[in-house]
């Protein structure tokens, strides 16, 4: 709390009095976010009698701090953890080959998808009343593109390192720009957070069993922590908020709207989910409120169709049509019985020459389309 | 036995796929190498009719002509002699977009493009009088920069002759270049990639404002304005990078020094063209930046067709009313 919120609530409480904010140099360790939620899930799970606390120390700190997952996680369970530090068998040839695929994997988007994004992002952000109407609109999905690379991008590149030393985590992502629904959404994006939540704070809330009004608390609730968890500023509480609603109302309108059929629900999603995430990226509200502006009303300005933005809106739709196929072939259902599409890693079989030659080719092109300015993760700062 | 076909197997795998790579760097980012230039009009120039490919920065690829340099071809009495960095080379536009090739087209001069990368203004003044004496321009000798903050110690370097010419046809990196065309860009990837971690920051002018500095910038543009055996008069085209502000109006770098610099030039007897006025009225007319490309940040990097279209209208208006 105190390194992450004191700047936030004094200059809040400063506003309120008109007092000037002031900011006290606080160095936010990194990662924080990410560990704290960590040992919380463990604190609880032990409370409640889940498992065992692991009594040795070295383990436990390996499961607060192992590197791969320090930054900007995913957030490993104590129950997927400690089995795995007890039953290690060091590192394997085969796990090393998958491990080393999904790495690269990772790279490829955040490096060269995410950060050629970035550059883009940045420009329109920064002035979205220099651009016309159709240039800030693909700043914002431009932008929803990005984050989704840069923290996937990311997890991968976790979960890569992490099975390259003998361990096996979950994945963090599952197409979430497929989502039918906000719920959905949630389901598919950042999935060990949302978990987190919805075992540790939704759930003991009295989830959605306690009458509709307890359960649209309960939403507003989770999300508005969520938003805070993001950053200590009031775009990410607002953030948060908006999805709060927006959760609510897929409670009160879900079953209706399922009669426009799944690929209108998408669309209506993505473009939810999109103009929600122009107020989570802008440096404050009234600059969200400019880009939106800027996306609805037609004016004229820099036309800028950003070329990168066209190749990553390819690669995501080249990917989730795989998906979709491997998801078939694979006969993956959801409870109704009907196709849920899941994502999957493109794992090579190495000991074969072709493969190889992907391989190989695959990590060049990441080094020479990879864009090498200004490169932190998004999520490495929450 | 085992161990040694799999290492094989790796091996050609690894070859197969650098070949690959080679030919998509062929259109992604294909520059040419770097010969040494014995006439001394430029430290270096291209291979003679090398082929560029370029999808990093703009869409273009582009021929040089038989001397190496982004010309449809080689020509003889030459009224304007174009030099400069890799914005004047204009790898980032097709042939017939450049500066060059539109002034070939909107006067009657016969114009010609020495432009190659890497070539500042303190490479341009250092090897002016060799590009003088080599091209013997009828008219003007044109000399595109994006930067008049200049540094004291390189001015000094000019003006006491100590730049060292560096020789580009040996050693590893050329021989690896020149057949294996993936390490060079990987080579431009990982010095792009260090430069940002070094966090280098562009030196900015020492004490703009003293006697010194203004001494030494009469001294470094005075080797322009030497008279040797030619009639053509220099003239420096400025094109400053721009920002665009919060409030998106232009905003320019680098201007600290524009007073010092053209004062400078006119005690010279140096034409000095500023394009920024250019740049906002295409901006505030057309929504247009000069510099920039739709796969790069907005505004930032080299030219693109509407800069290089601008400054070839502009030199041909100043030009004319020059002539009168």
């Amino acid at each position: 709390m105190y390194f992450k919120y004191t700047n936030f609530f004094v200059n809040s409480f400063r506003t309120i009095i008109s007092l000037k904010p002031v900011t006290l140099k606080i160095i936010l360790p990194l990662g924080i976010s990410f560990y704290v939620f960590s040992t919380l899930a463990y604190l609880i799970d032990v409370y409640r009698g889940d498992y065992k606390a692991e009594k040795n120390i070295l383990s436990f700190a390996l499961y607060v701090a192992f590197f791969p997952k320090l930054t900007a996680g995913p957030i490993v369970r104590g129950k997927d953890f400690f089995w795995q530090v007890k039953e290690y068998r060091g590192i394997q040839w085969e796990a090393f080959l998958t491990g080393i695929q999904i790495f690269v994997f990772g790279l490829f988007k955040k490096i060269v998808l995410a950060d050629r994004l970035g550059v883009f992002v940045d420009d329109v952000f920064h002035a979205p009343t220099a651009y016309n109407t159709g240039t800030v609109i693909l700043a914002a999905v431009s932008y929803s593109l990005q984050i989704y690379f840069d923290f996937s991008g990311y997890s991968d590149m976790a979960i890569g390192v992490s099975k390259i030393l003998g361990f096996d985590f979950k994945p963090n992502f599952n197409l979430p720009y497929v989502a039918k629904n906000m719920s959905e959404f949630w389901k598919r994006w950042h999935i060990s957070l949302s978990s987190w939540f919805q075992d540790y704070l939704y759930i003991p809330l009295g989830g959605g069993r306690k009458g509709t009004a307890r359960t649209y608390r309960n939403l507003m609730i989770v999300m508005l922590v969520s938003g805070l968890w993001h950053g200590a500023g009031w775009t990410f509480i607002i953030w948060g908020a908006l999805h709060g609603i927006a959760s609510c109302l897929n409670k009160v309108v879900g079953k209706k709207m399922e009669a426009l059929g799944p690929s209108l629900n998408r669309i209506v999603t993505f473009i939810g989910v999109t103009l929600l995430w122009v107020v989570f990226r802008a440096d404050s509200f009234w600059a969200a409120v400019k880009v939106w502006t800027g996306m609805f009303t037609i004016h004229t300005g820099i036309n800028q169709p950003y070329a990168w933005s066209f190749f990553a809106i390819a690669c995501l739709i080249t990917g989730t049509i795989v998906s979709f196929i491997h998801s078939k072939k694979t006969g993956s259902v959801d409870k109704k019985g009907k196709l849920y599409v899941n994502a999957f890693y493109p794992v090579l079989d190495l000991s074969k020459f072709w493969s190889l030659v992907v391989f190989f080719t695959f990590c060049g092109l990441t080094v020479i389309m990879g864009y090498f300015g200004n490169t932190a993760f998004i999520y490495g700062a929450f | 036995m085992k161990i040694v076909l799999k290492c094989g197997k790796l091996i050609a795998a690894l070859f197969v796929s650098v070949f690959i790579l080679n030919v998509i760097t062929l259109a992604y980012r294909n520059t040419s190498l770097h010969l040494s230039n014995d006439t001394g009009a430029t430290d270096y120039k291209a291979l003679p009719n090398f082929i560029t490919g370029n999808l990093q920065e703009g869409f273009a690829f582009v021929k040089m002509d038989e001397d190496g340099f982004n010309n449809q071809s080689v020509m003889d009495n030459i009224d304007i002699l174009l030099m400069g960095s890799s914005h004047m080379e204009a790898l980032q536009v097709s042939q017939s977009e450049n500066v060059c090739s539109l002034l070939n087209e909107i006067s009657d001069d016969k114009v010609y493009n020495i432009g190659v990368s890497g070539h500042t203004l303190y490479r341009c003044v250092n090897n002016y009088e060799n590009a003088v004496n080599h091209y013997h321009p009828h008219k003007y000798v044109i000399i595109e920069t994006d930067r008049i903050n200049l540094d004291t110690d390189e001015m000094r370097s000019v003006i006491n002759q100590e730049t060292v010419t560096p020789d580009t046809n040996s050693g590893i990196e050329y021989y690896l270049i020149k057949y294996v065309p993936v390490t060079k860009l990987i080579h431009i990837q990982m010095t792009e990639w260090r430069k940002d971690k070094s966090s280098i920051q562009v030196q900015e002018t020492q004490s703009v404002s003293s006697s010194e500095y203004i001494q030494l910038l009469d001294s470094f543009l005075g080797v322009l304005s030497k008279r040797i055996d030619c009639d053509a008069e220099p003239i420096i085209v400025y094109h400053p990078e721009s920002v665009i502000g919060e409030d998106g109006e232009l905003e320019y770098s680098d201007r600290n020094n524009l007073e010092i610099f053209q004062k400078a030039c006119e005690r010279k007897g140096i034409l000095f063209v500023d394009m920024s006025d250019d740049f906002n009225k295409l901006y505030h007319e057309k929504h247009v930046l000069a510099h920039g490309f739709i796969n790069t940040a907005v505004g930032t990097g080299h030219l693109n067709k509407y800069g290089h279209q601008v400054i070839a209208q502009r030199i041909a208006k100043v030009i004319r009313e020059d002539w009168k």
